[in-house]
C-alpha cells in the first residue's frame, strides 16, 4: 500500500513540476514557448503513461482509480495539445496555450484528489 | 473533506508564512492541499490576488477568479456581490493592472443586507491579508492550530455548498496548484 501511495505522490510531485514548466514557458515570447512546449508535449506523454502504470499496478480503492484515471485523460490531452500548440498558427496559438494550462491544471488537480482519497484511506488517516 | 478556507491576517508577511506552512502540513499527510492563493485588501476596498504570474492575461483571469471565489466563500449572497463586482473588474482596472478584483459589500443589495451580517466576516477588512484555499481535511485541528499560532483567524466552507452558489462554474482551478512565492503586481 505504501508503495503505491508513494507512486500516487510522486506522479502529483511530477505534474507540479510540469505544471511550473507550462507556466513559465508562457511567459516567453511566441517562438520560445513554441520550442518549450515540444518538451511539455514529450514529458506530458511520459508522465501520463507513468500514471497508467501506477493505476495498473495494484488495486486501490475505486474513487482513487477513478481519479487517476481522469488524471491520464487530462495529461494526455495536454501532451496532445501542447504537440499541437507548437505547430499552430498565430491567430490560433493563444486558445491553444490556453488550452494547454487548463488539461495541465485538470490533470493536477485530479492527482491531488487522487492523493486525498489514498490519504483518507490509509489507517488513523488523517486528511 | 473538501473545503475552501481562508485564513485572515493582519499582514502579507503572516500570510505568506501561512501559505508555505499550509504546503507543509500537505507535505507532512496533515491535509492535502488542492490549491491556494494569498491576496489582501487595500485601503480603497480592492483585492489584489498574489501571483506568480508574468503574463497579464493570465494574472488578469486569475485574479478574476479567486475574487468570484472570495465571494462565493462568504455564501449565496457574496457569490452575489463577487459576481457583480469582479464582472466590472475585468472589464476595467482588473484588465488595466493585472490580477486585481475589487470585492466590496456594496455590491450586495439594501434588502440582503441583514442577511449577508454573519457572512461579512469572509469579506477581507480594508488592510488585511488572506490565504484562501481548497483542502482535503478528516479534521480541522491542523489548519486551525497553524492559523491560531500565526494570529489568524479561520472560516471554512463545504466546496459542494461554494459550488451550487456560484453559477458560472468552479473556479479552484485558479489557486496555484503548489507553494509559490507570492508577488503583488
Amino acid at each position: 500500500m505504501s508503495t503505491i501511495k508513494d507512486a500516487i505522490n510522486q506522479a502529483r510531485a511530477n505534474a507540479q513540476d510540469l505544471h511550473k514548466q507550462v507556466m513559465a514557458a508562457t511567459g516567453k515570447d511566441q517562438a520560445a514557448i513554441k520550442n518549450d512546449f515540444t518538451n511539455v508535449s514529450t514529458d506530458a506523454q511520459a508522465l501520463a503513461n507513468s500514471i497508467k502504470e501506477t493505476a495498473a499496478a495494484q488495486a486501490q480503492q475505486s474513487d482513487t482509480r477513478a481519479y487517476l484515471s481522469d488524471a491520464v485523460a487530462q495529461i494526455q490531452d495536454a501532451a496532445n495539445h501542447a504537440k499541437a500548440a507548437a505547430q499552430a498558427a498565430a491567430p490560433e496559438f493563444s486558445k491553444a496555450k490556453a488550452t494547454v494550462i487548463a488539461d495541465m491544471t485538470n490533470g493536477l488537480n485530479s492527482l491531488s484528489h487522487a492523493v486525498a482519497t489514498q490519504r483518507a484511506a490509509q489507517p488513523g488517516a488523517r486528511s | 473533506m473538501d473545503n475552501y478556507v481562508s485564513i485572515i491576517f493582519d499582514d502579507d508577511a503572516k500570510a505568506t508564512q501561512a501559505l508555505h506552512e499550509l504546503w507543509k502540513l500537505d507535505g507532512s499527510g496533515d491535509v492535502t492541499v488542492h490549491g491556494a492563493a494569498e491576496i489582501r485588501r487595500e485601503q480603497n476596498g480592492l483585492i489584489d490576488v498574489a501571483t506568480k504570474q508574468t503574463d497579464i492575461g493570465a494574472r488578469t483571469l486569475i485574479g478574476v477568479a479567486v475574487g468570484l471565489l472570495l465571494g462565493a466563500l462568504a455564501g449565496p449572497v457574496g457569490a452575489a456581490a463577487g459576481k457583480v463586482v469582479a464582472t466590472g473588474t475585468a472589464l476595467g482596472t482588473g484588465a488595466a493592472v493585472g490580477g486585481v478584483t475589487g470585492l466590496t459589500a456594496d455590491g450586495i443589495k439594501a434588502g440582503e443586507r441583514d442577511e449577508a451580517g454573519h457572512e461579512a466576516a469572509f469579506f477581507l477588512p480594508p488592510g488585511k491579508s488572506a490565504v484562501i484555499a481548497e483542502v482535503d481535511e478528516s479534521w480541522t485541528e491542523p489548519i486551525d492550530s497553524m492559523a491560531k499560532r500565526l494570529g489568524g483567524s479561520v472560516h471554512r466552507r463545504a466546496k459542494d455548498d461554494v459550488n451550487r452558489d456560484m453559477w458560472e462554474g468552479d473556479y479552484s482551478g485558479y489557486l496555484y496548484p503548489y507553494d509559490y512565492d507570492p508577488v503583488y503586481a
